[in-house]
């Protein structure tokens, strides 16, 4: 060290927070500082003479000759190294040590000498396990989440994305990393789909739920559009925005919803378009819905939804004994007979009453009451 | 590409598609697989990497070069099977490959 003497530079080894150990090519200890001392718990005339194995004995499990590498890193240094091995180092009251090793050779008089130093680093290998292992953990929960997950930067160029995102949209991870994510994106939809998230961006929610309103669809590598929803968060990391979004694909959903209502306008032509006046009673006998051939023998009555089947007005004029016929014949139903009654309380008007009980899962759950005008049949 | 099948060392399997020129190590990263660490990056100076190839490999894939073969030194649980991970490059040649984790790294 220029511009300082022998003395001083003594004195700054001693107190040299690292420890400091010399040793002869074979491995033998010439000097230790302080600082080793106070590591290894030995004191200097302990070690001096001794073999560095002496607190870097041999390796367990792994088959490195210590004093051979050491020698050999001071001999031909590969930086590189010196920052990913870790030795096992043994203090006197026989305590194992994590240490990070490094090694500089000092060419003097016939033999070269080597400075060693060793910092403990159990603290640092323990910090970066445990963070290793919750990255590790994350990591694969996002990567098998059945939903696609792709992250983006600040510039919406993609920086992660799991395998259903890559199953998805049929690309490998390796094609889409650093791409824009309107490769994903029918060309109509980019401007509108980048001004959403700019939006986002500049608002103060940290989450939302997109596509509700059917304004994302995506694009395949093959080129097929597919109707998807996604949430997405926002996370800014030292100023950085990322946008995460967890995507599902809706096509199904969306056939399934189009299935239905084509079995439901099916449904509705063919309930609204019978001639015959049907109800749909719970199996206590209100009525959920009734038809428009229903609508009309009831002469439009308002409140029949929700009214007991026996109550509603069939006739212009009904007496008890009429409703109470139509309440047994609803009984019968209800207990699953299928039950027919004919019935004239003002002499006028015949009708011809249908209860079928309609049974799921071995509960009846609906009757269904069908009402034919037989006046003109039995006159 | 090829496949290749990562086996922890309790014996869970992990097959995944690995794209030419990315190395055996880089195929289990960036799968999140886990047992394999590539603490250097793939520089062949950490040797937490390690893995074993099964006997019917060891003769399909580039045998090791000097400075593997001294890494091997720092890894644990070596034998004549073992290999680092990130010396070993994924191509066509090697689809079907199978690799076994050592039980640490460190």
């Amino acid at each position: 060290m220029r511009g300082v003497d022998t003395q001083l530079a003594t004195s700054l080894v001693e107190v040299l927070p690292e420890a400091l150990i010399v040793t002869r090519p074979d491995g033998t200890v010439e000097a230790v500082n302080r600082a080793a001392e106070t590591l290894l718990g030995y004191d200097a005339d302990e070690v001096v003479g001794e073999s560095v194995t002496l607190f870097l004995p041999p390796q367990a499990r792994q088959r490195a000759d210590v004093v051979a590498w050491l020698k050999r890193w001071g001999d031909h240094p590969e930086p590189l190294q010196w920052q990913y091995i870790h030795l096992t180092g043994r203090t006197k009251q026989n305590e194992d040590l994590r240490l990070s090793v490094r090694v500089a050779r000092i060419d003097r008089g016939d033999q070269p000498l080597y400075a060693i130093t060793l910092r403990d680093v159990r603290k640092d290998v323990e910090q970066l396990a445990e963070l290793r292992h919750q990255n590790l953990l994350i990591a694969r929960i996002l990567s098998i989440s059945d939903d696609a997950i792709i992250t983006i930067d600040r510039e919406h160029r993609i920086n992660y994305l799991n395998h259903s995102a890559e199953a998805l949209f049929g690309y490998g991870a390796d094609e889409l990393l650093g791409e824009p994510l309107s490769r994903l994106l029918p060309a109509r939809f980019q401007g509108a789909h980048e001004q959403h998230i700019e939006t986002f961006r500049r608002g103060t929610e940290p989450s939302r739920l997109m596509g509700q309103r059917g304004e994302i669809v995506g694009l395949t590598k093959d080129g097929r559009e597919l109707p998807l929803e996604a949430s997405i968060t926002k996370v800014t990391i030292e100023g950085e925005p990322h946008f995460s979004a967890h995507i599902r694909d809706i096509s199904e959903r969306k056939q399934a919803e189009e299935a239905l209502k084509a079995s439901e306008a099916r449904f509705r032509a063919m309930f609204e378009n019978a001639l015959e006046a049907i109800a749909l009673l719970d199996p206590s006998g209100k009525v959920l819905e009734l038809n428009e051939s229903a609508r009309g023998l009831l002469r439009g009555s308002a409140d029949a939804i929700g009214a007991a089947f026996w109550d509603l007005p069939w006739w212009p004029e009904v007496t008890d004994e009429a409703r109470q016929g139509l309440e047994r014949a609803f009984e019968r139903a209800a207990g699953g007979e299928t039950y027919r009654v004919r019935t004239s309380p003002d002499g006028k008007t015949e009708l011809d009453f249908s209860l079928i009980p309609v049974k799921s899962e071995g509960e009846i759950r609906l009757v269904i009451a069908e009402a034919r005008d037989i006046t003109h049949l039995v006159s | 590409m090829a496949r290749i099948t990562y086996v922890e060392f309790d014996g869970t399997r992990h097959s995944v598609e690995v794209r030419n020129g990315l190395s055996v190590m880089e195929g289990a990263v960036f799968n999140s697989i886990p047992g394999i660490e590539g603490d250097c990056g793939g520089l062949c100076a950490c040797a937490t990497c390690h893995v074993y190839l099964p006997e019917e490999w060891a003769e399909r894939v580039p045998p090791k070069q000097d400075m593997e073969e001294r890494m091997l030194d720092f890894a644990f649980d070596v034998n004549e099977r073992s290999r680092l991970s990130c010396q070993i490059e994924v191509s066509d040649e090697i689809d079907g490959l199978e690799v076994h984790m050592p039980e640490c790294q460190y």
